[in-house]
């Protein structure tokens, strides 16, 4: 395990696009939470990197989007903005998230 | 789109890969051969990613189940292999016969488990979030054990209660035998059992709905703890003292109580205890009081309060412990009060003998009495005691409140049984209000006084204790030998706030009527300087009593031959008062009086101030010559004194200190027989003589008789009084409410006898106060 847990992990899509997201973003999702801390010492979280077989850079990025939007507004007293998904993603979105594990919109 | 439209879920889990069994095979044998690297600790070389995503498709493809029940196969096979390649083989050895040794490797054993089960539950939180997504929409929509839960079942099933090999009976001897090491005093590996403890606390019965810990190990525990401490409190029973063994088996609790606050479960806790209370106190707390030479009375005896407190700790663990403590203690009192009682008793019995001793006692000979002694002895001796009990009360046990109580109620029992208590403690409070006595502060007697109010707490009869204490006060206040008003006052504040308005009214009447009378002298003078009329010869001051408050009644004012001189000065006086006071009458009271009279002895001249006997006695030898003597029944007959009081005041002229008159024969007690001469040679350094009656002391038999005559009488007017303010509210009352309700109104003076109550309510239906209900004879009603 890297002994100074890095402040960023990078994510790879299925495509081969790299995105380098917060962890604490990354954290929003139950999956990659598995992967980067706890008792588990997987590959993912030596790297710090993970790839993702199954998920398309858009979709991937639609993702972070959201990891980053759940974090900023976690806990917000005022109103949330809308996330906003492309009609097109939607379906691919919804399962990535479900792969995921988002639990803030499914809880 | 929103991603909160969430109702989509269910509906868009579309299968993404053809389902074909070769695929899935695969996908297994991959998660099986990842399970395996896991339980190496190989998981570093796995992509969670790959692992995760395999697993998530296989529960897309409905194939969860079989993943399911692969993975618990996979995990048990794998537990097997542990508990035969590593557990078993880490078994105590029965031949390891030295206890050392066995407890060493019982200590191994116990690690060997402990790091089995880390191992395992790591693997376990690992597995778990590889198959996070199969827990989540399969294992708990199906109310099935998590994946990690499934683990603990396994581990449970293969390796604690293994079939195949005995670990269950190693753990439990390997624990129990720690334990008795401990309790031996030998040191062990705490840490080593808390890991084995924990891990059965984790493990769970759902059978049983408990821990395994619960299930499986405690109930050995408790069994052997049981006879454990079955032959422990023999052992010490039989080598220790009371004190010893509260100690010891002080020592035990505190260390099963920190057996299980470190390493066994803190559910323990109550049922180690109660063992431990039933088998070394419950089962003993009698033999442990009655010890000889060490058990509950020593301890009273020597007022060991740290032994005390221990016992008392000790026994409020159990129930039933601190009542038998405290029927003991209460019954300790009794014996201790009853000693003291029987004290009196026998004091009583050859006061005669004792008198002389009494005499010698330096400045007030008189007083110091072996009788009155014993009164104050017998004071003193409760106090000491209830200081001691109060004492261990405050410090042993804690002020607890029963016992403050058992332990009052034992006073209240042996004072009651002494007849005198109300005259004791009476005489005891004047002794200490009288003037300059004993070199005592006003403090001090502040605070004795305080103690013996308490005294008077328990007195039933309060109403004796008043019209002693009425007599008492009456010397006092007569004689002018007070401390203090200000500390009379005090007293009788006290005795207020014990026993209200009504009990110190008449005290208090007694004071005014004092007040009063110095301003009634001051006037008498003035009107006799005033008046021009020829002055008696003597100077005179009066008392003026009002006869209800005072202890002594005006109707059988005392008869006595007043010598002239007094008498002139007596009308004279009356005719003051008279003119002053319509509808008074004044009844001289003698025996309440002094005089100073001036005596020319044959080389000197002294004031002596004697009581108005005393001077009537002495005023009879103005009229002998010298040499010649009168006999008691001469004196008696010239001023017709009444024999008691005669006698008294005799024996303070001739016995006492100063010898004034000298008796033939010589001795202690007055006959009618004895000759008394003038003392012609008496001198004395001082020229002002106090002669002392032989007064406040103990009563005899028969002025007790009188007292309680009285006492018996004003007893029927309360009683009457309350039956009468008690009907006129409620105008019909059944006679046994009645009786209760008047028992109950005067139970802060005296308790009335049911029988008593029942003559005054027939006394009162003849004088037509009352009659009897037509209807139910057994009720009254109150006649208007």
């Amino acid at each position: 395990m890297a002994e100074q847990e890095s402040e960023y992990v990078k994510l790879i899509s299925s495509d081969g696009f790299e995105f380098i997201i917060h962890r604490e973003a990354a954290m929003r999702s139950g999956t990659m939470k598995n992967m980067l801390s706890g008792a588990a010492n997987f590959t993912e979280s030596l790297e710090n990197q993970v790839t993702f077989r199954d998920i398309k850079a858009i979709v991937l990025e639609t993702a972070c989007r959201y990891l980053y939007y759940k974090w900023q507004n976690e806990g917000s007293t005022t109103e949330i903005p809308e996330f906003v998904i492309e009609p097109e993603l939607a379906l691919e979105t919804l399962m990535a998230a479900d792969f995921l594990d988002c639990k803030y919109c499914w809880p | 789109m929103a991603m909160s439209a969430r109702r989509l879920k269910r509906k868009m889990q579309a299968p993404k890969l053809p389902s074909t069994d070769p695929q899935f095979d695969k996908s297994f044998e991959l998660l099986a051969q990842a399970i395996h690297e896991i339980h190496r600790k190989n998981a570093s070389n796995l992509s969670y990613e790959e692992l995760y995503r395999n697993a998530y498709i296989m529960v897309l493809q409905k194939r969860a189940d079989t993943l399911y029940n692969g993975v618990k196969e996979v995990i048990s096979d794998h537990l097997e292999l542990v508990a035969e390649t590593e557990v078993v083989p880490a078994f105590v050895k029965t031949t390891d016969t030295n206890a050392r040794m066995s407890a060493d490797a019982g200590t191994s054993f116990l690690m060997t488990l402990k790091r089995v089960w880390n191992d395992h539950t790591t693997s376990m939180i690992m597995i778990r979030d590889i198959l996070m997504y199969m827990d989540k929409k399969h294992v708990k929509p199906a109310n099935m054990p998590l994946v990690y839960d499934m683990g603990l079942e396994l581990f449970r099933d293969k390796v604690i209660r293994s079939q195949k090999h005995p670990i269950q009976a190693q753990l439990t001897a390997v624990l129990l035998d720690q334990i008795k090491m401990e309790r031996r005093g030998e040191q062990i590996d705490r840490s080593a059992i808390k890991g084995a403890v924990d891990m059965l606390v984790e493990l769970y019965d759902q059978d049983k709905r408990e821990n395994v810990y619960v299930v499986d190990f405690e109930p050995h525990f408790l069994e052997t703890s049981s006879a454990f401490y079955l032959v422990e409190s023999q052992a010490l029973l039989a080598e220790c003292d009371a004190s010893e063994y509260m100690r010891k088996i002080e020592k035990r609790m505190n260390e099963e109580y920190n057996r299980t606050r470190h390493y066994l479960s803190p559910v323990t806790e109550p049922k180690i205890r109660n063992i431990v209370e039933t088998q070394l106190i419950t089962n003993h707390a009698k033999t442990i009081m009655e010890m000889e030479n060490s058990g509950l009375r020593p301890m009273l005896a020597a007022s060991a309060i740290e032994d005390l407190s221990r016992m008392y700790k000790l026994f409020s663990r159990v129930p039933e412990g601190l009542n038998e403590m405290r029927t003991y203690i209460k019954n300790y009192v009794l014996e201790l009060g009853n000693l003291i009682n029987a004290k009196v008793d026998s004091a009583n019995d050859n006061t005669k003998p004792k008198d002389k001793d009494g005499a010698g006692a330096g400045d007030k000979p008189a007083t110091t009495t072996g009788s009155l002694y014993t009164a104050l002895r017998w004071v003193q001796d409760i106090l000491e005691l209830q200081e001691k009990f109060n004492k261990i009360i405050d410090f042993a046990v804690l002020k607890d409140k029963s016992f403050q109580t058992a332990v009052n109620e034992a006073f209240e029992t042996f004072i009651n049984a002494n007849p005198r208590s109300p005259e004791y403690i009476s005489l005891f409070i004047d002794e200490n209000l009288k003037k300059g006595l004993k070199g005592k502060t006003e403090e001090e007697v502040d605070n004795i006084l305080d103690h013996t109010i308490t005294l008077f707490r328990f007195i039933r009869e309060k109403d004796v204790f008043e019209r002693y204490y009425k007599q008492h006060l009456a010397k006092r206040l007569l004689f002018g030998r007070s401390v203090s008003d200000d500390a009379e006052r005090s007293m009788i504040t006290k005795l207020k706030v014990e026993c209200g308005y009504q009990f110190t009214t008449k005290l208090e009447g007694m004071f005014n009527d004092i007040r009063i009378s110095a301003d009634t002298v001051t006037a008498y003078k003035d009107y006799l300087d005033a008046s021009g009329i020829e002055k008696p010869k003597i100077d005179m001051a009066s008392t003026i009593l009002t006869s209800t408050f005072w202890p002594m009644s005006a109707s059988t004012s005392p008869k006595w031959i007043m010598p002239a001189e007094i008498t002139d000065a007596c009308q004279s006086f009356e005719k003051f008062y008279y003119g002053r006071h319509n509808g008074r009458r004044l009844t001289w009271q003698p025996n309440m009086g002094t005089a100073d009279i001036k005596a020319s002895f044959n080389t000197k001249r002294h004031d002596l101030n004697v009581s108005t006997y005393g001077m009537a006695i002495l005023l009879l030898f103005n009229e002998v010559p010298d040499e010649q003597c009168l006999t008691t029944s001469d004196i008696q007959a010239q001023t017709d004194i009444n024999d008691i009081d005669l006698r008294r005041t005799l024996q303070s002229l001739a016995c006492g200190k100063y010898k004034i008159l000298i008796k033939e024969p010589k001795g202690k007690e007055v006959d009618t027989t004895d000759k008394f001469y003038l003392n012609v040679n008496f001198t004395c350094p001082l020229a002002r003589i106090k002669i002392q009656t032989v007064a406040t002391k103990v009563e005899t038999e028969s002025e007790r008789k009188t007292t309680h005559e009285k006492v018996d009488k004003l007893r029927k007017h309360q009683i009457e009084a309350a039956i009468v303010r008690i009907m006129k509210d409620r105008k019909t009352m059944d006679h046994n409410l009645l009786i209760a309700e008047v028992v109950k109104q005067l139970s802060n003076r005296f308790n009335p006898s049911p029988q008593m109550i029942k003559k005054r309510i027939e006394e009162l239906i003849d004088r037509e106060y009352l009659e009897r209900n037509a209807g139910d004879r057994k009720s009254y009603n109150y006649l208007a």
